[in-house]
């Protein structure tokens, strides 16, 4: 898999390349309006991570330029503007999903991988990780051959590891992932545990045992072998 | 360009020709006077000469007295009208410029960031004030601008800096050899990161607020969007139960949705923040306003500070005490109350629209 990162902070950019590059994907990036702009035109990428403010132009003018071409891939803007206008414009031209900095990496990641797999195996409505299945049309899981009834928040959560696998995820990422701006307002992010709790012994009733590791209670880690 | 005069001249130019006119009109009061009081002897004397008739008696002493007392009395009672008229209408009429300068200013929010136009005026001591005036509201309005577009901007500016900051968390997460001492180091700094962004956030919310950029508008239903928020509201519950009742089918308000949203988290967030274990929230809803009540094991909150920026009323205090302050604003902004009362053990948020 083919990423581009387009951000002008290099920093950033490099800890988004080096936490995606262990997970198989290569990455490229360009730090500014220019050379994105020749990037985007020479090479084929299989998503697109897009800065608005760039040094040299506007990171929609890139959008555009990536959809007039009728150029399929995916691409997630990520801003530090997180305007309402902005984003309603950037969906319009054609971006598949908005971030708002700061955000996390798992976070990132997981949209990343959204989008991949809906650009790529638009049939396969299925994921697996671990003997669990995921029908992610009808939202059902299976582990181990036996259907497991999972609350929302359950199934959001495993969606959430199994994109992440062999990653460590942080208890916020988590928190922010299940509920949004709300979780940014509560400090004690402990309610995740709960719902983990949960997942991991239903999962469990199902034969499918140690999955979750938890690592230190800072953060869980879907570990796949 | 008209030639601009003085204050004073105009009032005396005025004054002038009011008396002038008064004294004009005031000419056959004279010649009456005259004719009856001065010359009324005279003219005796000559008929009484002409018709050969004796020199009638005459007190000239008196009649001076008299004609005198007259003349000074319409002289007295013109200058009295003219000053009264100059002074009650004529000046009325010079000061106008002057009523609709204070009228603008009185109008004038900074806020609103509109700059009065102020009438011009051939005064000249008007024309300086009005210009004055418009400079230094200009000037205000500007700097206002300015210290707006800071806070957004400084706000924008950092997004990008925590967004490295919790990135390389994130990496460090992932180091195979963490030990439990680092990952609990690794804790709080996931803490801090969270709150700084969460502030951050909190900050450009408001000055977004300010600068009105939340200006599109759509009918909402507090209801359905209450029934929407239940699913996350009990995520985040752990344990605090939360009940509905709702007294009427509906209840319609005219709001930007994004604001709504913050306003209505805010407070449940709250609500379940500063919850005790085993406690409970309820969301009312009523004709006209939406109530959140939650149990509390902290006391009375004071309702006149509540609302301030940055208040917190103890060290404890959780959150980073924009909360409220934002609920305050986002009310202000759609013509909205919000009131807090406290009634036995719980506390009481009260939205009506």
């Amino acid at each position: 898999m083919k990423l581009l990162i387009i951000e002008d902070e290099k920093e950033l950019s490099g800890n988004i390349a080096a936490y995606m590059s262990s997970e198989n994907y290569v990455c490229e990036q360009a730090f500014s309006y220019d050379e994105a702009l020749t990037k985007v035109c020479l090479y084929d990428y299989d998503c697109v991570l897009l800065d608005l403010m760039l040094p040299g132009g506007n990171g929609l003018d890139i959008l555009r330029a990536i959809r007039e071409k009728k150029n399929p891939v995916g691409v997630i803007i990520v801003s530090a503007k997180d305007s309402v206008d902005d984003k309603v414009k950037g969906l319009e031209i054609g971006a598949d999903d908005y971030l708002a900095k700061p955000f996390h990496l798992p976070e990132l990641s997981m949209r990343i991988y959204a989008i991949i797999r809906r650009k790529m195996f638009a049939v396969n409505n299925l994921l697996s990780s671990n003997r669990v299945t995921i029908d992610l049309l009808s939202k059902s899981v299976t582990a181990n051959g036996q259907p497991v009834v999972l609350t929302r928040t359950e199934y959001e959560l495993l969606l959430f590891f199994i994109s992440n696998r062999n990653k460590v995820v942080s208890k916020g990422s988590m928190a922010e992932h299940l509920s949004g701006d709300m979780a940014d307002m509560l400090e004690n992010h402990d309610f995740v545990y709960t719902h983990i709790k949960n997942l991991k012994a239903k999962l469990a009733e199902a034969g499918v045992k140690d999955c979750i590791k938890n690592v230190y209670g800072t953060g869980y880690k879907w570990v796949e072998p | 360009m008209t030639r601009r005069t003085s204050l004073s001249d105009r009032m005396l130019t005025q004054f002038v020709v009011c008396i002038a006119l008064l004294l004009l009109l005031a000419t056959p009061l004279f010649y009456l006077l005259t004719k009856h009081y001065y010359a009324e002897d005279m003219i005796d004397v000559i008929e009484a000469v002409k018709q050969g008739l004796p020199i009638p008696d005459i007190d000239l002493k008196e009649d001076i007295m008299q004609g005198i007392m007259i003349q000074f009395a319409i002289i007295v009672g013109v200058l009295g009208i003219a000053i009264v008229l100059t002074l009650r209408f004529i000046s009325r009429r010079l000061w106008r410029p002057f009523d609709e300068t204070l009228r603008q200013i009185e109008a004038f929010r900074l806020e609103k960031g509109v700059l009065p136009v102020l009438p011009e005026s051939d005064v000249a001591e008007f024309a300086r004030l009005n210009r004055t005036l418009t400079t230094l509201m200009d000037n205000s309005l500007k700097s206002y601008r300015m210290q707006k577009e800071f806070t957004e901007n400084a706000s924008h500016e950092l997004q990008t800096p925590l967004a490295v900051f919790q990135s390389r968390l994130d990496l460090l997460l992932q180091l195979p050899e963490l030990t439990k001492r680092q990952a609990d180091m690794m804790q709080s700094l996931y803490a801090t990161a969270s709150r700084l962004s969460h502030l951050n956030r909190n900050l450009l919310l408001l000055a977004k607020i300010d600068n009105s950029q939340y200006d599109r508008k759509e009918e909402l239903d507090v209801i359905t969007f209450i029934k929407e928020l239940r699913p996350s509201l009990d995520i985040l519950s752990n344990g605090v139960s939360i009940e509905e009742e709702f007294l009427v089918g509906s209840l319609n308000v005219t709001a930007n949705r994004t604001l709504f949203e913050s306003l209505v988290n805010n407070l449940v967030v709250n609500a379940i923040r500063h919850n005790r274990p085993e406690g409970e929230i309820k969301l009312r809803v009523t004709r006209r306003s939406l109530i959140i009540s939650n149990t509390s094991s902290e006391p009375a909150l004071d309702p006149r500070l509540l609302f301030n920026r940055f208040y917190r009323p103890s060290e404890k205090t959780k959150g980073n005490g924009l909360g409220l302050a934002i609920v305050k604003s986002i009310c202000d902004y759609h013509g909205w109350q919000v009131a807090y009362h406290y009634e036995e053990g719980q506390h009481f948020f009260t939205v009506t629209f």
